[in-house]
């Protein structure tokens, strides 16, 4: 099933989560992805491709903020992003910090590319994502076509 | 990572003890002069041997089993038809650089099989020859390809129509690609940040492959005049230098770990399993068959006779057609384990083409592994302790070939590679216990590093 995204930068984005942000966004766009833009958690505002008020729909809400701390889930850091992500609930609904549905991981000082990656991961586990393919049917080929000269495999 | 402990990790892939610590000793004096105060010995490997899995293995600390990974190319489910090549995300485990990464640490990891596409990681990463080619994203970051590129002239994943080429044109790209992997690690040792620096290079793995009768005189067609005869001195000769030049570049607190996945031994030819089977009457099929070497394709079986059936590679793998497992399996559950065994009795009774008994080890997969992960064979061959490698095609005048249809091939893999180990702390000692499972937790306790579960293997330092 296609899915629409929508990306929504949540509190006050630092440069650090525009970055996380952008890489996200160039990810999920690479991979074919409808992706939306939102601000300050107006995700029903988000734009075509969103839809209204049904029980269950292709909606997933990656949130990024940046903040100073979050004593409500028990994170104290001095500085770090947080990324929600909030599926299969009406647009526009607050996530729960309660709810399994959501994720929220730190960041503080880990390379922007490498948390880009485990927010896809994390879409790719809970199956809001398909797994980007690894070889096209000609790149299988290919490497078949190596390891059988090679002798590894017939 | 503080105090920090920094290790570099040199593989050579299918180095041999044999070569490395007593033939060509003389001829490797930075190797040679390294062992005075290194760990050092024999390696025992993983079951199987073979690249893939058995450098995930030794970067995890885990079985193939626990891995899910038996070699290069695995069955996805139980169908009959679905294969998928091994890549990284295969490997759901935590390697080294993963534990590095999540401690905070930096790595660098070059052409280590078991990374295309390449993970995430903080440092750098350029993927094995399992990348299709070098217009893929086959670093991390993707930004690094371009340097690698630049630094390497143009960057060789692997050597090209290994087997159909001209020889002489294959050893000058073996050392070819052996300068290009020590250039490159050089470059990114001395320019970047790291704890762990990993590399491998395949270059061993390709000449002995290649040229093993050259330097084998117990090799069935050993050529001791022939004109590469003095191919592997030149050989190591010209790996000890590139190691002696890496060894510049590292800082004076780095530890080393020079490393192979597994040995060498001469091959003697290929036994064709599957045919075996069709004349076992454990495998049928849908036509009569073919008068010359035929991969066995699924649609050219009937599986509803069908017993067993096999897979070819450096060993051979097994797998019983079960009822209720397989899509249309004849071998009832409750009758499983006493048509294994059988076949495992036939198989370790197997004689080679002079009627003299092969010496095949057959084995179960749960009784070498902790766990079986994804789609294990129901049993591991070793053809001659492998020294016939596995031929799954069919339409071969004889059960036992000497020609390989992809070309020539004079070794295949023995169970033995090597291990040194140098470094501050680093007892000098010659040891014949050493298993490829204890790298991982030696390298963990070196840099301080958790310990994932599951492992078996032991502290070495």
């Amino acid at each position: 099933m296609s899915r629409s995204f929508i990306v929504l930068f949540d509190d006050l984005p630092s440069p650090y989560s525009r970055t996380v942000s952008d890489c996200v966004i160039d990810e999920l766009r690479a991979r074919g992805e409808e992706v939306n833009l939102a601000e300050g958690g107006k995700a029903a505002e988000a734009g075509p491709g969103v839809p209204d008020g049904e029980d269950v729909f292709p909606v997933v809400t990656v949130t990024i903020g940046s903040r100073a701390a979050h004593d409500d889930i028990g994170v104290t850091a001095p500085a770090f992003v947080d990324v929600r992500i909030h599926a299969g609930a009406p647009a526009g609904d607050k996530p729960d910090p309660e709810e399994d549905q959501m994720l929220i991981m730190r960041a503080d000082t880990e390379p922007a590319e490498l948390f880009t990656q485990r927010v896809i991961g994390e879409l790719e586990r809970r199956g809001l994502l398909p797994e980007a393919e690894i070889y096209t049917a000609h790149e299988e080929e290919e490497v078949i076509g190596r390891l059988q000269a090679l002798g590894y495999i017939e | 990572m503080s105090p920090r402990q920094r290790i570099a990790i040199i593989g050579l892939d299918c180095a041999t003890p044999d070569l490395l610590f007593d033939r060509l000793a003389a001829d490797m004096p930075t190797l040679t002069a390294l062992r005075q105060s290194a760990l050092w010995g024999p390696l025992r490997s993983v079951i199987p041997p073979i690249t893939v899995p058995a450098w995930s293995c030794m970067t995890s600390g885990l079985t193939p089993g626990e891995l899910g990974v038996y070699g290069f190319r695995n069955r996805i489910d139980r169908s009959y038809q679905r294969m998928g090549l091994a890549s990284s995300r295969t490997i759901q485990v935590p390697r080294l650089w993963d534990l590095v990464t999540a401690r905070g640490g930096e790595s660098v990891v070059i052409g280590v099989p078991g990374t295309y596409p390449p993970s995430i990681i903080r440092g750098h990463m350029v993927s094995c020859f399992m990348a299709p080619n070098t217009e893929v994203g086959f670093t991390h970051p993707l930004g690094l390809r371009d340097e690698v590129e630049q630094v390497t002239g143009g960057y060789i994943l692997d050597v090209a129509d290994f087997r159909l080429a001209d020889p002489n044109e294959t050893a000058y790209r073996i050392f070819e690609m052996t300068e290009q992997r020590f250039r490159l690690a050089r470059h990114l040792a001395a320019r970047t940040s790291w704890d762990l620096f990993a590399f491998v290079d395949m270059g061993p793995d390709r000449l002995h492959h290649r040229f093993w009768r050259y330097c084998e005189p117990r090799h069935p067609r050993y050529e001791p005049d022939g004109q590469f005869t003095g191919l592997f001195r030149a050989y190591y000769r010209a790996l000890d230098a590139h190691l002696s030049h890496f060894l510049e570049v590292l800082p004076g607190d780095c530890a080393i770990l020079v490393v192979s996945d597994h040995g060498a031994q001469s091959m003697i030819g290929g036994f064709c399993l599957n045919q075996w089977l069709i004349e076992q009457g454990l495998l049928v099929l849908t036509g009569p068959l073919p008068d010359q070497p035929t991969p066995l394709a699924p649609d050219r079986i009937d599986w509803s006779r069908t017993v067993a059936w096999g897979d070819g590679g450096y060993y051979g793998r097994v797998f019983l057609n079960v009822v209720g497992r397989e899509p249309a399996g004849v071998i009832p559950a409750d009758s499983y384990e006493q048509v294994r065994d059988e076949l495992a009795d036939a198989l370790t009774a197997l004689v080679d083409h002079e009627g003299q008994p092969m010496g095949t080890r057959v084995m179960r997969p749960e009784d070498i592994y902790p766990e079986a992960r994804n789609v294990p064979p129901d049993l591991i061959a070793y053809f001659g302790n492998l020294r016939w490698r596995s031929v799954g095609s069919i339409g071969h005048p004889r059960l036992h070939v000497f020609e390989n249809d992809t070309g020539a091939d004079d070794a295949n893999h023995a169970e033995l590679g090597v291990f040194l180990l140098a470094g501050r702390g680093v007892a000098a000692e010659r040891r014949n216990d050493l298993s490829l499972y204890d790298v991982a937790p030696t390298v963990q306790a070196m840099l301080d590093l958790p310990v994932p579960p599951g492992q078996r293997g032991r502290v070495l330092v």
